[in-house]
């Protein structure tokens, strides 16, 4: 009897959350609107639905799965050439728990820093499943400084305790020179685990094709790719994106005119595809 | 006295209607085809220090006019750009790899002591701005007409200024801009002047990869 009574309550919600994605966009209130459909392999399909609203300074954003509904508030003041300062929360509730997150970031003169905080009762990507599959709490910083023109020093501090209890922490330091092409070079930490980090970014064609591609290596490895190809003045690009990991992993983006593709192993096979519609605005 | 009263009138009239040829005459000589300069010299940050300054503009005149600053000085700085287009303001931060892209009308471009929109601009400058001759003065350029300034509206970040506008080739060679307390918050010459086959996409270029971030 309860069960059949959470089925419909299930159900219902469902519906709920469906409802209110059609009746945003019908309002025309969106500034933009993403549909997807993501599926795990051997699981059953998840509709997606994410929606950004004006509001007041504030942009609102809403995400609806299939048992799950996120909002999030973010702004920014901006200080022209100057730098800018961007900030925001989110709250996630679905049937298997929920999550808040709070992010704060920003650049001015010779410094950019972040600041991340989440914390959550159930895995993150099971109140969305574009997020990690984590749970518990996670702190993060990273902060970039300029030594020079075109010298860039990076740190990247991280502490995740997770929903067994088990904490960990990360570190990694890295230094970029900036010429035609753009070298980074590193050293981190992650739950102990030692690896150093070479990068290279520069534009392969006079069109702007820009290709970036880090590689973290040592007692962990993570081989990170990313090709952009401009299409048109419209700011359309194509993007390709790769990610190899060891302990095995990997993700394959697609991204053009506003279809995103991304296929993921970590473990098991899940493909996500999504399309966004722009009504300008916020982004 | 009746006299002489109708002279200083005659004498205002005509210097007003110098300062307005001599508008028209750089406004003209910059419309003629797309130009770049850099500037050099120093500007005040809003923390109050003054920096070595030095930016590239480059402009393409017409009825869909773009101008784009890069900077080169501060070395805080270096890598930024901004590239402002009748409609919009597109602002890149090279340290976070964002464009942010905001309506012209709510765009803020000054925090540099002097709005980036105007240096291309003459004709806006002479409507934000009320403009008088002061006088002539000889620069490593040549002649110059000394035009002095001071804002119509108190929002433009300083209360006075002055440009050094060459007589052969009509274009500013130089502009001083200064506070209420008459302190230097923007001390800019104009170098390397040429007028080059400039291009929207030329002056549009960014990285492809930069995060784009549209802000009304």
């Amino acid at each position: 009897m309860i069960r059949k009574g959470l089925h419909q309550y299930q159900r219902l919600l469902r519906f709920m959350l469906v409802a209110l994605g059609l009746q945003l966009a019908a309002m025309g209130l969106a500034q933009s609107l993403t549909f997807g459909l993501y599926g795990r392999l051997t699981d059953s399909l998840t509709p997606t639905l994410e929606a950004t609203l004006p509001l007041g300074d504030f942009d609102l954003q809403a995400r609806l799965q299939r048992d799950a509904l996120g909002l999030g508030l973010f702004g920014a003041t901006e200080f022209s050439a100057l730098g800018r300062l961007s900030y925001g929360v989110r709250a996630g509730l679905g049937f298997a728990g929920w999550g808040v997150e709070s992010r704060i970031g920003g650049t001015v003169g010779s410094l950019a820093a972040s600041l991340e905080a989440l914390y959550s009762t159930t895995l993150r990507s099971h109140l969305w499943v574009g997020d990690e599959a984590e749970g518990g709490l996670k702190l993060g910083f990273w902060g970039r400084y300029r030594l020079g023109p075109r010298e860039t020093l990076g740190l990247g501090l991280g502490f995740k305790r997770n929903l067994a209890g088990f904490a960990s922490g990360s570190g990694e330091l890295s230094y970029a020179l900036r010429q035609e092409q753009t070298y980074t070079f590193g050293l981190g930490v992650d739950d102990s685990r030692l690896y150093a980090l070479l990068g290279w970014r520069g534009e392969l064609d006079e069109a702007g094709t820009l290709l970036e591609a880090t590689l973290r290596a040592g007692q962990l490895g993570r081989l990170e790719a990313a090709l952009t190809a401009p299409l048109d003045e419209e700011l359309n690009n194509l993007k390709l994106r790769l990610t190899v990991a060891y302990p095995w992993a990997a993700t394959l983006g697609l991204e053009a005119y506003g279809f995103h593709a991304d296929a993921i192993y970590d473990g098991g096979f899940s493909l996500w595809l999504r399309y966004t519609l722009s009504f300008g605005g916020n982004e | 006295m009746k006299k002489l009263l109708a002279i200083a009138v005659l004498l205002g009239l005509a210097a007003a209607q110098t300062i307005a040829e001599i508008t028209r005459q750089v406004q003209t000589n910059l419309d003629r085809s797309p130009w770049e300069a850099t500037l050099t010299g120093r500007v005040q940050l809003p923390d109050g220090s003054t920096q070595e300054a030095e930016f590239r503009l480059q402009v393409i005149p017409g009825k869909e006019q773009l101008a784009r600053v890069e900077f080169k000085k501060p070395a805080a700085l270096e890598g930024n750009f901004v590239v402002i287009s009748d409609k919009e303001v597109w602002n890149y931060l090279f340290l976070t790899n964002q464009l942010i892209i905001q309506p012209r009308a709510k765009a803020r471009v000054e925090g540099l002591g002097i709005n980036l929109t105007d240096l291309g601009d003459f004709d806006q400058l002479a409507e934000r701005v009320s403009l008088r001759l002061l006088g002539e003065q000889t620069t490593p350029a040549g002649a110059a007409w000394r035009i002095g300034g001071t804002p119509k509206d108190a929002s433009l970040g300083f209360a006075s200024m002055e440009i050094l506008v060459l007589k052969a080739d009509p274009r500013p060679v130089s502009i001083t801009l200064r506070d209420s307390s008459n302190k230097v918050v923007a001390d800019l010459n104009f170098g390397n002047f040429r007028r080059a086959n400039l291009t929207p996409q030329t002056l549009r270029k960014r990285p492809a990869d930069a995060e784009v971030l549209r802000r009304n």
